[in-house]
């Protein structure tokens, strides 16, 4: 189990982290988010011993971490880096030994993962020879190739096409699935979404939103109502308590409404008119309350 | 050894990826060519042994005069060849086109296109004139001897004989001479070495960082393994390539009669080795922390500089010592860090060192570049990870973990 607990990191004038906390436990998928300069990659250096925090804690099963337990982390550093004149299987044999793992077991261990991302005639290429999409396997690669317990993942989905996206996410699934404890970054919510169970949103190096996914959906306040009435124009909507957005598109009415509202009145009101086409009450998108979390 | 291993791992993969490298190779390629030019192409330009002159005679020349000649051109190392002409015009038209060097007429008078003319006095040494001049001296001397009833075999004897018993009070060291040559050319090597070498270490920690690998390193190792690791590396693969040369060089100075196998004290050869070691080990690591300030290969030139200058400030140190190795700047400058390494192998091929300066400059040395390292691993570990401007070395030594 990965803890950061109130960390707080200042350069100069700016404050990085300002009590950002977060936890992850083995077998879990943990969603890191933030906009740009929130802190995110100064917390996910900190497990690494990368940045001097100037307070909080940072525990891997209780313990503060040291060398031996990063040897158990992968880690994908948002700027991305490796040998580019190195052969890429013999690279990842590499990262793999200095992660402590015997040569024999760094190979057979390479090899797989080459298998896996789909790279396995590029053993033999030097890194530079790769398409931008293959390097970035690689690079994941390389924080998976010594099986470790913890993965922190520097916004992994960052410039990779659809198809690579999703060799890469089901890759992570997967070893969440065989108990690892995984924590990436992304601004890519909708696929965080589809894919964390939790998240942890921090904004200006602080909390602003953490939880369970559905659980942070369903305590929303608030939803969206749509509903298309056959031969309906929207002048049928009847005056209702807890409306907060209201927009009006041929016969499909949109609705930001209050979660209490009368469902029912609305749509009695609405059957009145005519037959109902499509009805909708939803809890509103990851990518909406992190917009609303960071602009509050 | 448990941090060790890292260390080795560091140091395996800058020997692998940099032998496989082309410019190592190509480099490795050019100095062996350099060397072995620089040995074989003046043996086969020039007439085999040494110097020859040529000496163009006209009218009478006794062959005693010519016998003394080639006596004193012999023992000199060098070559007279001698060439008869039938008038004066048609010798100095041979000393015009340069086809002889002088033209001696009659045994008494020698021409020359020196201007003015050559002066006898003082001359000495191997130079053509020299040798003519002394065996006309010669032949006189015999020829005035004779006429006082003097036998040649006396003048000889006396000429040749020690006019006083020598005595020193440094003990006598046979070795001291090759020493000398074998630690000047040790000086040379040792400072293109560690500079070239250093060179090398300082571009790696560079390239490590354009690369930005230097993150996924460092959440893996601890900045001092990784430097370590890669000083490590390319020190072995220094030494190889200096080796390699020195091996070669030898060889084709053997092969081609230039030497023979110096005398040398093999401690001498220990010495020359374990201060490459020290001294590149120092200089590297230093290297490698003012490497970690800069992001790009542009700036290497701004923050190698000053360590440069330490350098080649050793190395001069180290022919002041020459001079006098015993002096205050020899006593000083042994146990100075960066001029040790220059410094003490002269001494000692003098005989100028005492042992416990020679145990306490080594000792002061290894403790040095100990402490260099936990240094510059901060200094490392502060600044590798920032990609922008360069660094200051006082943020870096701020910003570091401990």
């Amino acid at each position: 189990m990965l803890e950061l607990k109130n960390l707080s990191k200042r350069y100069g004038e700016v404050r990085a982290l300002d009590g950002a906390s977060l936890s992850v436990a083995p077998g879990h998928m943990l969603g890191f988010l933030g906009p740009n300069g929130a802190g995110k990659t100064t917390a996910m250096r900190s497990v690494f011993g990368l940045v001097q925090l100037d307070a909080g804690e940072v525990t891997w099963d209780g313990m503060p971490i040291g060398p031996e337990q990063r040897l158990r982390f992968g880690y994908m550093p948002e700027q991305r880096g490796l040998y580019p004149r190195m052969k890429v299987g013999e690279q990842l044999i590499y990262f793999a030994e200095l992660h402590g793992m015997s040569r024999s077991d760094a190979a057979a261990s390479t090899s797989r993962w080459l298998a896996t991302l789909g790279l396995s005639e590029r053993s033999d290429d030097r890194l530079e020879q790769l398409s931008h999409g293959n390097q970035q396997r690689v690079q994941l690669a390389a924080a998976l190739v010594h099986d470790p317990d913890l993965l922190i993942l520097d916004e992994p989905f960052s410039g990779l096409d659809p198809v690579a996206v999703e060799t890469l996410a089901d890759s992570l699934a997967a070893e969440a699935a065989q108990g690892k404890a995984v924590v990436f970054s992304s601004h890519q919510l909708d696929l965080v979404e589809d894919m964390c169970e939790d998240v942890v949103i921090i904004n200006q190096g602080r909390n602003v939103m953490e939880g369970n996914v559905a659980r942070l959906k369903e305590s929303s306040p608030h939803r969206h109502l749509e509903i298309d009435v056959s031969g309906g124009d929207g002048a049928w909507l009847p005056e209702v308590a807890g409306v907060v957005a209201k927009e009006i598109d041929g016969s499909v009415v949109r609705l930001l409404v209050q979660k209490e509202i009368d469902l029912e009145g609305v749509l009695s009101a609405a059957r009145a008119v005519g037959p109902i086409r499509h009805f909708s009450f939803e809890a509103p998108s990851l990518s909406e309350m992190f917009l609303r979390a960071v602009t509050q | 050894m448990k941090g060790f291993r890292p260390i080795w791992m560091v140091a395996r993969r800058e020997l692998r990826e940099r032998l496989k490298s082309r410019t190592y190779r190509i480099t490795t390629v050019i100095l062996l060519l350099v060397v072995l030019g620089g040995i074989v192409i003046p043996q086969m330009v020039g007439d085999g042994d040494g110097t020859t002159y040529d000496l163009g005679l006209v009218g009478e020349t006794s062959s005693e005069l010519l016998d003394t000649l080639e006596v004193l051109a012999t023992t000199s190392g060098v070559r007279v060849d001698t060439q008869e002409f039938d008038d004066i015009a048609g010798a100095e038209t041979a000393l015009e086109t340069g086809d002889v060097d002088a033209v001696l007429v009659g045994g008494t008078e020698y021409v020359t296109k020196e201007p003015g003319g050559t002066s006898f006095f003082l001359t000495g040494g191997t130079g053509l004139s020299a040798l003519v001049g002394g065996a006309v001296q010669a032949i006189r001397l015999q020829e005035v001897a004779a006429s006082a009833g003097v036998s040649v075999d006396e003048i000889t004897g006396l000429l040749t004989q020690n006019p006083l018993v020598a005595r020193s009070l440094e003990p006598f060291d046979p070795n001291r001479e090759t020493n000398t040559i074998v630690s000047f050319a040790g000086l040379i090597l040792l400072y293109v070495g560690i500079l070239s070498y250093g060179a090398w270490t300082l571009n790696g920690v560079i390239e490590e960082k354009t690369n930005r690998v230097v993150e996924v390193l460092m959440s893996a190792l601890r900045p001092h393994q990784l430097m370590a690791g890669k000083v490590i590396g390319i020190g072995l693969l220094g030494i190889a390539q200096l080796l390699l040369i020195v091996a070669t060089a030898v060889t084709a100075a053997l092969a081609v009669d230039l030497v023979d196998i110096p005398d040398v004290s093999g401690g001498l050869i220990v010495s020359l080795l374990l201060w490459f070691v020290l001294g590149f080990s120092f200089f590297s690591v230093a290297y490698a922390a003012v490497g970690a300030l800069v992001s790009r290969m542009e700036e290497a030139q701004s923050v190698a500089t000053p360590l440069t200058m330490v350098g080649v400030a050793g190395y001069l140190a180290a022919f002041a010592v020459l001079e006098n190795p015993d002096g205050v700047i020899a006593k000083i400058t042994t146990f100075l860090p960066p001029t040790a390494p220059f410094v003490v192998p002269i001494r000692q091929a003098q005989g100028a060192i005492t042992a416990w300066e020679s145990i306490l400059s080594v000792a002061i040395m290894l403790a040095a570049t100990y402490g260099l390292i936990r240094l510059a691993g901060r200094v490392y570990s502060g600044a590798i990870l920032s990609l922008g401007a360069r660094v200051k070395l006082r943020e870096a030594w701020r910003s570091a973990e401990l």
